[in-house]
């Protein structure tokens, strides 16, 4: 089991790292502060499980959890049990870890991580994956009708309040869900969440000029976080 | 309520050199974040101030120090709301904390 940790506080990896190397099946690949370095062990090596801070100088856990094309399983560690309830959210989430971790729900952590893992490749898994429904289409329910989208052709989705917009060709509604909800039923390879409200469309992007993206004719932010994932993710000359 | 090393104790078992490994961590960090900290707050920036609170927490949280560290989150929460009320009980507790780890930690 390949893992890493990722977080600002020095003592919580080293803390982390101790109780990793007593456990014979896992090899932890990286201990990082920053997201950059670890960005870029996440793109040359697989890794099965990240530990995950919440609270990090200029950027949250969940973003850089938001910025990942498929997240490995997850551990938060955090002494911030406010957020404990943000993390179901998230599928990639599997424990929380209230800082200082306790070995014990270390332990607990890594064999609800190990039973997991050992679940992915089984036969029954794969026909499951067969059975889940088409992510280029998405149907959303308006005035009590489902109404079929083609994800191919959205092109940006705003988080406004209880509700999201959906914006595109031809394509303009208004749905009372939240954002994480509806990323979870797109296709993860075309899109991308550039901001803590707006999750855009790669295939629909004019331009990027610093912190801003044209899609179509919306400028829409970007965070410094989530640019820089973002470039990890576009075929750069 | 005195800082202790039960959780170090109990993390670290009979390895020592892990436990003392920690301290001096502790001992290094702690005031790099205490001075950042009481940079921010020298030019008002509360925020900032409360992230380095959030910081030095957890390093008190180590110590298992419980009722600092309701302080400390109140403290953090408080100077998110530009409030300064607790800059002096959690003054105490840093100090309270390198003396500590100063004299019994790392010698």
């Amino acid at each position: 089991m390949n893992c890493i940790v990722l977080d600002d506080e020095s003592v919580s990896r080293e803390i982390i790292s101790f109780l990793s190397e007593k456990e014979r099946d896992m090899k932890l690949l990286g201990s990082f502060s920053s997201p950059i370095e670890a960005f870029k062990l996440l793109n040359q090596k697989e890794v099965d499980v990240i530990f995950l801070d919440i609270h990090m100088p200029g950027f949250s856990g969940f973003e850089f959890i938001q910025t990942l094309k498929s997240p490995p399983l997850i551990i938060i560690t955090s002494s911030d049990m406010e957020r404990a309830a943000d993390v179901f959210e998230y599928e990639s989430i599997i424990d929380f870890l209230k800082k200082p971790v306790d070995p014990d729900r270390f332990q607990k952590a890594i064999n609800k991580a190990r039973r997991l893992l050992g679940n992915k490749d089984k036969p029954g898994e794969k026909r499951e994956e067969h059975e889940k429904p088409n992510p280029n289409h998405l149907y959303i329910n308006i005035d009590k009708k489902l109404i079929k989208l083609d994800a191919q052709k959205i092109s940006i989705i705003e988080a406004k309040g209880d509700y999201v917009s959906i914006l595109g060709d031809d394509i303009n509604y208004r749905v009372h869900t939240t954002l994480t909800n509806l990323i979870q039923k797109l296709p993860t390879d075309l899109f991308f969440h550039v901001h803590r409200s707006f999750v855009i469309n790669l295939d629909k992007i004019i331009d990027i000029q610093d912190n801003t993206i044209l899609i179509d004719k919306s400028v829409i932010p970007i965070s410094r976080i989530k640019r820089l994932a973002l470039m990890q993710r576009l075929n750069l000359m | 309520m005195e800082p202790t090393f039960s959780y170090l104790d109990e993390l670290s078992g009979d390895n020592q050199a892990f436990k003392l490994k920690i301290i001096q961590i502790i001992l290094e960090d702690l005031p790099k974040d205490f001075d950042s900290y009481t940079y921010a707050l020298g030019i008002q920036n509360h925020q900032r101030a409360a992230e380095f609170v959030h910081r030095i927490t957890q390093k008190i949280a180590f110590l298992q120090m419980t009722e600092s560290i309701k302080l400390a989150d109140e403290h953090e929460m408080q100077l998110r709301q530009g409030d300064t009320t607790y800059i002096k009980e959690f003054n105490e507790i840093v100090d309270k904390i390198l003396t500590f780890l100063e004299n019994s930690g790392s010698s």
